[in-house]
């Protein structure tokens, strides 16, 4: 099982929430979300996945990419776990910063098996703030496990169904 | 997941059924060479509306569903063009488009299924200015949290593309995404439960048999997709055929999709509050689109 890392928990950003308030509905947590990681952390016209969180090494794509055995991690901050790693089979959780109003769409192996999409502007597990309820986790979770550390291809599609995240 | 590279074996392979059929060397790294002969026609999964509930529910695209993507595109480039901003919209999908990315648990289904998935490309994203990406994307300051036990899902508040999602969605935006995730934890604990289903293992075990007749070993055909090198990954290798004639021999999907669909309609009937609340989202959805693309003022300026 791949750690958090403590040292997230150290780097404290300033915490900007909006007007929304937290709301509780049916055992899940609708909470505005303070400062974010949109355009820092997955630039615009990019499909981003990340070595564990949101802070975390990560690669940016601008177009669609058929297997991930030949790119590697080497985007965001290189001194730490992860930085310079295989993106193949080695995906944590992803963000979408499309401009063109593409979903994104992970495969387990490209021309076959499908995962998950996200849809534009939308991040898929990952964010960091101080919670008393995501301390345990101070970047937030991963995917789910049937969907985490198993993408070999993303493509980039148009506007499809509704199952995008 | 550990798997067995398949291993294709000497001498000739029983499933060539058609006339012609002949012997060939197969190794794993060279090229596949010519098909011989037509394997007998594939189990297909059944049509769409016999997909288990939750994929019928999710992957299925109606024409429904065509208009709220036309009616969020056409709400996106509204909103662009007021504040200077030329926004492209990407292909809406088609209603009963076959080819849209629905999960296939259980590897190839038909034939031509890889070639039909590559034709479907759209150009890379063109670089656009940080103006730009603010006016799509809003604020990236400010953010919204969905978010269950099994994941969480952060969106834009602001921004074009959020104004279209609130417009069609309302105040279900950030429900509709705590649904979806709700319906995907439906989703992997049915697969979770198949992988431990004696009537699907049995199934599994018999496509191995015939796989293994074949000279081609695999754990399981998602295993055996993975185990073809990407370069050589096309509907006539001759591993992805023995792999397509097997489960028409042993009717392995017919009986896997039996027992998911059974799995899936066990989880909705403990967790009965989650779909109902789904479509009713999709249904305000899909009146809103409507009235936006009735509304004069929302052009198409495509």
């Amino acid at each position: 099982m791949r750690p958090q890392h403590a040292s997230h928990s150290l780097r404290r950003r300033a915490r900007i929430l909006t007007a929304a308030a937290a709301l509780a509905l049916g055992g899940a947590a609708i909470t505005a979300a303070p400062a974010a990681a949109a355009g820092p952390n997955c630039a615009n016209g990019n499909h981003c996945v990340f070595y564990t969180d949101i802070y975390s090494p990560k690669h940016s794509f601008f177009n669609s990419d058929h297997n991930f055995n030949d790119d590697f991690f080497l985007e965001g901050p290189s001194n730490q776990e992860g930085s310079g790693q295989i993106v193949d089979n080695n995906v944590w959780s992803a963000s979408n910063s499309s401009t063109g109003g593409y979903e994104s769409h992970y495969y387990d192996t490209y021309g076959g098996t499908y995962l998950f999409c996200v849809n534009p502007g939308h991040y898929a597990n990952s964010h960091s703030w101080d919670d008393a309820e995501t301390s345990a986790r101070p970047n937030g979770g991963p995917l789910p496990d049937s969907l985490r550390q198993r993408a070999s291809a993303l493509v980039l599609r148009g506007t499809t169904t509704k199952d995008c995240y | 997941m550990p798997f067995h590279p398949p291993r294709l074996l000497l001498p000739p392979l029983a499933l060539l059924v058609a006339a012609g059929a002949a012997a060939w060397t197969l190794t794993i790294g060279q090229g596949s060479g010519p098909v011989r002969a037509a394997a007998p026609d594939p189990a297909r999964v059944a049509e769409w509306d016999a997909l288990p509930p939750l994929y019928a529910a999710l992957y299925v695209r109606t024409e429904a569903d065509e208009r709220t993507g036309t009616a969020q595109q056409r709400l996106i480039v509204r909103c662009m063009a007021r504040q200077g901003f030329t926004y492209h919209p990407p292909p809406v999908a088609r209603a009963g488009d076959r080819t849209l990315s629905r999960p296939t648990p259980f590897g190839i289904e038909e034939r031509g299924q890889i070639a039909a998935m590559m034709e479907q490309t759209v150009p890379a994203e063109r670089p656009q200015g940080e103006a730009y990406g603010r006016a799509l994307l809003g604020d990236p300051d400010k953010q919204l949290k969905a978010a269950t036990g099994d994941m969480d899902v952060v969106v834009p508040a602001e921004g074009c593309q959020a104004e279209a999602e609130w417009a069609l969605q309302g105040d279900g935006r950030l429900r509709r995404l705590e649904l979806r995730m709700r319906l995907g934890e439906g989703e992997r604990a049915a697969l979770d439960r198949l992988s431990r289903d004696e009537e699907f293992d049995a199934a599994t075990a018999a496509w191995r048999a015939c796989m293994d007749e074949a000279g081609v070993t695999a754990h399981d055909p998602a295993d055996l997709l993975r185990a073809v090198p990407e370069a050589e990954r096309r509907d006539s290798h001759p591993a992805i055929v023995a792999d397509l004639d097997c489960k028409a021999r042993t009717g392995y999907l017919r009986t896997a999709y039996t027992r998911l669909a059974a799995l899936q309609r066990q989880w909705l009937a403990r967790n009965p509050d989650v779909l109902p609340a789904w479509n009713a989202l999709m249904e305000h959805e899909q009146r809103a689109a409507r009235a936006a693309l009735d509304d004069p003022g929302t052009t198409d300026s495509r």
